[in-house]
């Protein structure tokens, strides 16, 4: 991919309904997009050329995120805002870009996530179990399920009775669902969680700063 | 809690969730407290076929077009949404203000083919209301339902207040016209009905009275209240002026048919015996070129999609096909944007235009010769040479295509075991054919041959013949297997389909209001989604007939006369009964009938357009 072509990196909310969006139809989503427009769009090379878009770090079904990221590719120089703008014309209503920039940072960079839960069920028991010494869940992975302390990767902080602040590790080395956790929840405690929200709003690299 | 949140609590465990909650590009946003009437648009069937079809995109944007009505889309619930569904009291809702049809205006369903029937008792159950139209005392919701089984909706009469007979586009908005003066007024529903079946094209079940004699058959259908003896079809007559959507609602998920869609005719000249869109589609109509190319550009646009496709019976049969896929690969080339084009017969076009065609992205080679032997095909008077399809491969293979697909049906009226000889004598000459011919690819041919059951339709000359039972179809499925060989089976791959499902469809296509009650009973013990081989319970359904008594033979293996009383009989599709009569006499004879183009075949639809069909010299 040596010729020319200009990265650019949109940064947009999918919220609402659009939670609902598959990854790979959030990709088709975008092209079908971009094509309603007239973006100078990068195509891929080869036997069946395609409009080039890469999710950065994928959301799982039923999340809701703030600051989620695409990149895609300009043939020619336009300026950001317009890209923007004209994106935000033909997107679904529930997906909103609010900024386009040129990339800082790679992709394989990203280590964590951050969310916001919104949550209703029984306090005490969520208090209890969140101060556990170990959280075992059973993990899927390509092996197979295994067994998996998630404990010590979670950090939970601006803790109030229904809301709080999550982080667990995500990006191409390790990934941790927050379903994981409240899937734990509901086993440990045989309590039933009766409404949850959960928005991702931030996402962060090693370095523990944001990725952009 | 609210139905929104309801549904963020169930949407995380099903299948594509996408599919239950709307919010879609181009989806239709209106205010429910400034809108006077709301229209819940059912499709029996799930999301990913639903979405797929051109007619409910047109009524969709149709009645949306209208300020004061608001139009909503509504799928068939996968059964692992539909228990969610239900244990949650979530009712059946509409996908753009998730709101639930029950206190909705209209619920309409399109009948697109007959084995959706129990789908629509499962979604007005799981919206919260009575089957039975007799059990919903309230005007409304209006159940009604459209499309081309219609054209006999005996089995479903008991569920539905009213259908509409043929085209859809104008005859809705005068229903909806009506209603509103009776929502003002606060009108019964029995007035309601009454009033609405002197629209010309409604029908409305509960008017007409069916007595039956001794044996079975239909002693007389009577009319009620000031119904009319017969219904008449709506058809619109200036095609260019009729509506069409400038844009799609563009799912999330794949669907069936993921492209734009644009259609370029209604019905169809070629009058192949045993197609009912053949006939019920009547009069043949076109769009102008201009049209048709305007209304592929608003899409492309509006929708983002990179493939559109042209929608007819027969496109080879526009009247001026080359200049149309000219004008249209124009624009499609320079977007580039495909053009799919199914059911195109390649044998007809100037060199010039096959390249065009080909530069399009395409799968494979497909004919539908329905017949193997040339007596079988005057017989149904499919209008295809071995000529024909000979003259189609040579192009292909010279191409650098290596499949071609055949579809046949088994059954046919007067078939022989020579006849399903001959499916394979044809492919064996398609298979010479490839080898003897040069620069072509050099992967070797692979043919499949897909085997349909043939099914008697009403308003076809084949309304009155017998469908072949088990034991034929399996012998004639055997012979050509035999023939074929278990050597031949590695070039000619055979398909074909189950007979469960094709007699329970031609019960359901020829049978009366008796049905009614197996339907329900079958549906109650559990049936739907019977068109998915998945889901089918051929075993449900044969208790459901047992109880009720109904022998499958008496609809669908019998031989009709002509001048007994079919179970459709009120209704008129405005061509000539005697029209079927001669075109099933002349099948027995083994003479075809010209094209419409080249010759009135006298079917006296030309009466709705005041004029002849064709301008003939």
């Amino acid at each position: 991919m040596n010729e020319n072509n200009i990265a650019i990196r949109l940064f947009f909310s999918k919220t609402g309904r659009a939670k609902y969006i598959s990854a790979l139809d959030l990709i088709n989503c975008f092209q079908r997009a971009i094509r309603r427009t007239d973006i100078p769009i990068w195509h891929t090379q080869g036997f069946n050329p395609h409009t080039y878009v890469n999710v950065n770090l994928p959301l799982s079904l039923g999340t809701e995120g703030i600051k989620e990221s695409m990149d895609i590719k300009l043939t020619q120089n336009m300026p950001l805002d317009e890209v923007k703008d004209k994106l935000n014309r033909v997107l679904p209503p529930d997906i909103r870009i609010s900024s386009v920039l040129y990339p800082v940072k790679k992709h394989t960079e990203i280590t964590e996530s951050v969310y916001d839960i919104k949550i209703v069920c029984d306090y005490d028991k969520l208090r209890e179990f969140l101060n556990r010494d170990s959280i075992i869940t059973e993990k899927k992975t390509k092996k197979g399920i295994t067994e998996l302390d998630i404990k010590p990767y979670i950090t939970v902080y601006d803790y109030k009775e229904g809301s709080f602040k999550l982080k667990m590790p995500s990006g191409c080395e390790f990934t941790l669902n927050p379903s994981l956790l409240f899937d734990a929840y509901e086993g440990y405690t045989g309590d039933k969680i009766t409404h949850i929200d959960i928005i991702r709003t931030d996402i962060l690299c090693k370095d523990g700063s944001s990725f952009e | 809690m609210e139905l929104k949140d309801k549904l963020d609590m169930i949407l995380p465990k099903v299948q594509k969730p996408s599919r239950y909650i709307g919010g879609e590009l181009n989806s239709v946003i209106k205010d429910k407290d400034k809108v006077k009437m709301r229209y819940a648009f059912c499709f029996p069937d799930t999301y990913d076929i639903g979405m797929s079809h051109l007619g409910m995109k047109i009524l969709y944007s149709l009645k949306n077009a209208v300020p004061e009505y608001w139009c909503e889309r509504v799928f068939m619930p996968l059964a692992d949404m539909e228990q969610l569904m239900r244990e949650n009291d979530i009712p059946l809702y509409g996908l753009e203000s998730l709101d639930p049809i029950k206190d909705f205006d209209f619920i309409g369903f399109t009948l697109q083919y007959e084995l959706c029937y129990t789908n629509i008792l499962a979604m007005l159950d799981l919206a919260g209301l009575p089957v039975f139209s007799r059990d919903r005392k309230n005007l409304f919701p209006i159940v009604m339902a459209g499309g081309p089984c219609v054209c006999n909706a005996e089995p479903i009469a008991d569920f539905i207040d009213l259908f509409v007979l043929g085209e859809g586009e104008e005859v809705n908005l005068e229903l909806m016209r009506l209603a509103e003066r009776y929502k003002e007024n606060s009108g019964s529903k029995e007035e309601f009905l009454i009033e609405a079946a002197k629209i010309e094209g409604i029908y409305v079940p509960s008017l007409y009275d069916i007595s039956y004699n001794e044996d079975n058959t239909i002693k007389a259908i009577t009319p009620l209240k000031g119904a009319p003896e017969k219904v008449k079809k709506r058809i619109i007559s200036d095609f260019d002026k009729v509506f069409s959507p400038s844009e799609f609602v563009v799912p999330f998920t794949q669907i069936v048919h993921d492209r734009a869609v644009v259609e370029v005719l209604r019905g169809c000249i070629r009058g192949c015996r045993f197609c009912q869109a053949g006939f019920i589609y009547r009069p043949f109509r076109e769009k102008s070129k201009g049209a048709i190319v305007d209304q592929i550009k608003s899409l492309i646009e509006s929708t983002g999609y990179d493939e559109v496709s042209l929608c007819s019976l027969s496109t080879s049969d526009y009247s001026d096909i080359e200049g149309l896929l000219t004008d249209i690969t124009d624009y499609t080339d320079k977007k580039g944007v495909n053009l799919s084009l199914p059911s195109l017969r390649i044998d007809k076009f100037s060199d010039e235009v096959v390249k065009k065609i080909k530069s399009v992205r395409s799968s494979g080679l497909t004919f539908a010769p329905e017949a193997g032997s040339q007596r079988l095909r005057n017989v149904i008077n499919k209008n295809i040479t071995e000529e024909d399809i000979m003259k189609s491969c040579r192009i292909a293979f010279e191409g650098g295509y290596s499949s071609v697909k055949l579809y046949f049906m088994l059954g046919l009226p007067t078939e022989t075991l020579e006849d399903i000889a001959a499916i394979k004598d044809l492919a064996d000459k398609i298979i010479d054919l490839y080898y003897n011919t040069e620069n072509r690819s050099k992967k070797p041919i692979t043919i499949s041959i897909s085997l349909s059951t043939f099914i008697p339709k009403p308003f076809t000359p084949f309304e009155y013949e017998p469908q072949a039972t088990k034991e034929q179809i399996e012998e004639r499925q055997k012979y050509l297997l035999e023939l074929i060989g278990s050597k031949g089976r590695r070039r000619i791959d055979v398909s074909w389909s189950h007979y469960d499902t094709t007699i329970l469809e031609a019960v359901l296509a020829r049978g009366d209001r008796r049905l009614c009650n197996v339907i329900y009973d079958a549906w109650k013990s559990g049936c739907k989604l019977d068109g998915w081989n998945e889901y089918f319970r051929f075993d449900l359904w044969k208790k459901a007939l047992d109880k009720n008594g109904i022998d499958t033979a008496f609809y669908a293996n019998r031989q009709r006369p002509y001048e007994e009383i079919a179970p459709w009989e009120h209704m008129d599709m405005l061509f000539s009964r005697d029209f079927l009569v001669r075109e099933n006499k002349k099948a027995h004879e083994g003479i075809t009938t010209a094209n419409c183009r080249e010759k009135c075949a006298g079917c006296g639809i030309n009466k709705c357009l005041g004029k002849a069909c064709f301008n003939y010299e």
